[in-house]
């Protein structure tokens, strides 16, 4: 078996502090550019309150995913296949609101999951308590909008993840430079973070939101898109050390 | 209307406006002449201090709603407007109070002597939360599918628990692919009490830490704030002898002084 096989997923928490900054976006985009490139992707929705995915991709079938496997524990069978995107899904079809979260389960089921990809994309909202994710993730990728009250309390997440040694990269998004937008020197200043890549606001963004499509499938040379596999391509260099 | 009369702006979605209404509506309220709070409820990203230029204000909603403190042991004032706000304090985890801490909450609210309490929350919904109590929950979306169709699911707690609640929509673009109002009526039982333009002058009143019902108060968001406000009020006047213009008068007043 050679090295490439044996090789556990490379884990990507896509999170942030504030909502609406393009969590569920991103991690639609970038799992589906990965999926392009060639990777064996499984793509998670971990905002079990207010799930999206299935939304964004226009899945309403077969979407029961993560409740399934809390009622049956049966992971290969709640996991679904989406041909357009090649992507594996473990998607919710509706806010587990009533459901509190077992956390041997998810240990247990995201151990199983690592063998099987090359990467799992996870989209987790800042109101699931995230420590417990900690164990397997590889890299956290914390998305904001260049405006204070999105990037105000980011040095707090980030000197916990520096204590806990998790990598971890911020992404700008919806990014337009306009005047009173907060630019990369006030960003590092005020709260000492490099920003690692930035999306650019894309009209085409909201067009797809509309048909289910990610806009790296639909427009790929739009640039939204053109951003994502600048990412998807630095997330490949970043999986090998 | 029984006083005070306690809204909770909230959404399962976020980033969708909650805070920038909840400002703008309890700004646009303390202009009209009522006496008015503001609660900042949001423990994972607390921003009303960013609106309204308080970010350094300390004590807070946590202090409160644990029992930790009085009303008046973490009422701000607003210093250009006579508002007062609870500012939020940012904590790792979000905090549930005890369902006793819930009562006494509620009960000082309630006793209190505002004619209006503006709590803004964060995203998400929780049963056991303390300040479900409201007499008006208006759920803040904006006009694309994701939005609604959480807002829609809210609305539908709301109903199991007969809480009442209308809709708020934000950065409405009157854009070819997005939701119109009779889409959105389509699917909800209630109204649509606010509605309310993509506009710049938000943006740059939030980078300039002064409500946009305050810097600018011809811009379009600034308009549809006052409306709502105007709708709700209309609520708490008797029907004879209710102030006319009184909002602007006030308004008027403060820029001259
Ligand atoms: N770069 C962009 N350009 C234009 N629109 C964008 C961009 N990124 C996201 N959006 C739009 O912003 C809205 C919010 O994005 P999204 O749903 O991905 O955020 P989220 O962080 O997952 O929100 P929540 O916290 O509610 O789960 C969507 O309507 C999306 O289409
Ligand atoms: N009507 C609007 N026009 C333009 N920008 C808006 C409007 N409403 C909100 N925004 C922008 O959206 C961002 C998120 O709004 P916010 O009120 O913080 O949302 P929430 O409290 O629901 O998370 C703000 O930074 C603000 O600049
Ligand atoms: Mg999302
Ligand atoms: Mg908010």
């Amino acid at each position: 078996m050679n090295r490439e096989k044996k090789r556990k997923a490379y884990c990507i928490a896509v999170t942030s502090l504030k909502g609406g900054v393009g969590k569920t976006t991103i991690s639609v985009n970038l799992a589906s550019a990965l999926s392009t490139i060639g990777h064996k992707v499984l793509l998670v929705d971990g905002s079990i309150y207010n799930p999206g995915i299935a939304l964004a991709l226009g899945i309403e079938d077969n979407a029961e995913g993560l409740r399934k496997i809390m009622k049956e524990g049966n992971l290969k069978e709640s996991v679904i296949s989406d041909k357009r995107t090649g992507l594996d899904l473990l998607l919710v079809d509706k806010p587990m609101l009533t459901v509190k979260i077992a956390k041997p389960n998810i240990v247990r089921l995201l151990d199983k999951v690592k063998d099987s990809y090359e990467f799992v994309i996870i989209d987790v909202p800042h109101n699931i308590p995230m420590d417990m994710l900690f164990r397997f993730i590889d890299e956290i990728m914390i998305t904001a909008t260049p405006d204070m009250p999105a990037v105000a309390h980011l040095p707090k997440l980030y000197s916990i993840l520096r204590r806990k040694r998790i990598r971890s990269g911020l992404i700008m998004n919806a990014v337009e430079r306009r005047g009173y937008d907060l630019d990369y020197n006030t960003i590092r200043e005020s709260t000492g973070i490099d920003p690692l890549g930035e999306l650019p606001r894309d009209e085409n963004v909201y067009r797809c939101a509309m048909d289910g499509t990610p806009v790296v499938l639909k427009y790929r040379n739009s640039p939204f898109s053109v951003g994502i596999y600048r990412i998807a391509k630095a997330v490949e260099r970043r999986q090998k050390i | 209307m029984r006083t005070p009369y306690i809204i909770r702006i909230g959404a399962q979605k976020g980033g969708v406006g909650k805070t920038t209404i909840a400002v703008n509506l309890a700004v646009a309220l303390k202009l009209m002449g009522y006496n008015t709070l503001l609660i900042d409820a949001d423990s994972t990203n607390p921003s009303i201090g960013f609106h309204l230029g308080m970010e350094n204000a300390n004590m807070g909603t946590r202090a409160f709603a644990t029992g930790k403190a009085r009303i008046k042991d973490v009422v701000h004032v607003h210093a250009p407007t006579g508002l007062h706000v609870i500012p939020g304090v940012v904590s790792d985890k979000p905090y549930v109070p005890t369902a006793e801490q819930s009562r006494r909450f509620s009960k000082e609210l309630r006793d209190s002597n505002y004619q209006f309490i503006i709590i803004d929350t964060q995203p998400g919904y929780m049963k056991a939360d303390s300040m479900t109590r409201a007499d008006l929950h208006l759920i803040v979306t904006m006009p694309n599918m994701e939005s609604c169709a959480s807002a829609l699911r809210l609305a539908a707690e709301f109903d199991r628990e007969g809480a009442k609640h209308s809709i708020g929509v934000n950065r409405i673009r009157n854009r070819a692919y997005e939701l119109s109002l009779s889409e959105i009526l389509e699917g909800y039982s209630g109204k649509v009490i606010g509605e309310f333009p993509e506009d710049e002058s938000v943006p740059i009143s939030i980078a300039e830490h002064i409500p946009s019902v305050l810097l600018n108060r011809r811009a379009r968001f600034s308009k549809s704030a006052m409306r709502l406000a105007e709708r709700i009020a209309i609520g708490l006047e008797p029907e004879q002898g209710r102030k006319t213009g009184g909002f602007f008068g006030w308004l008027l007043r403060l820029f001259q002084r």
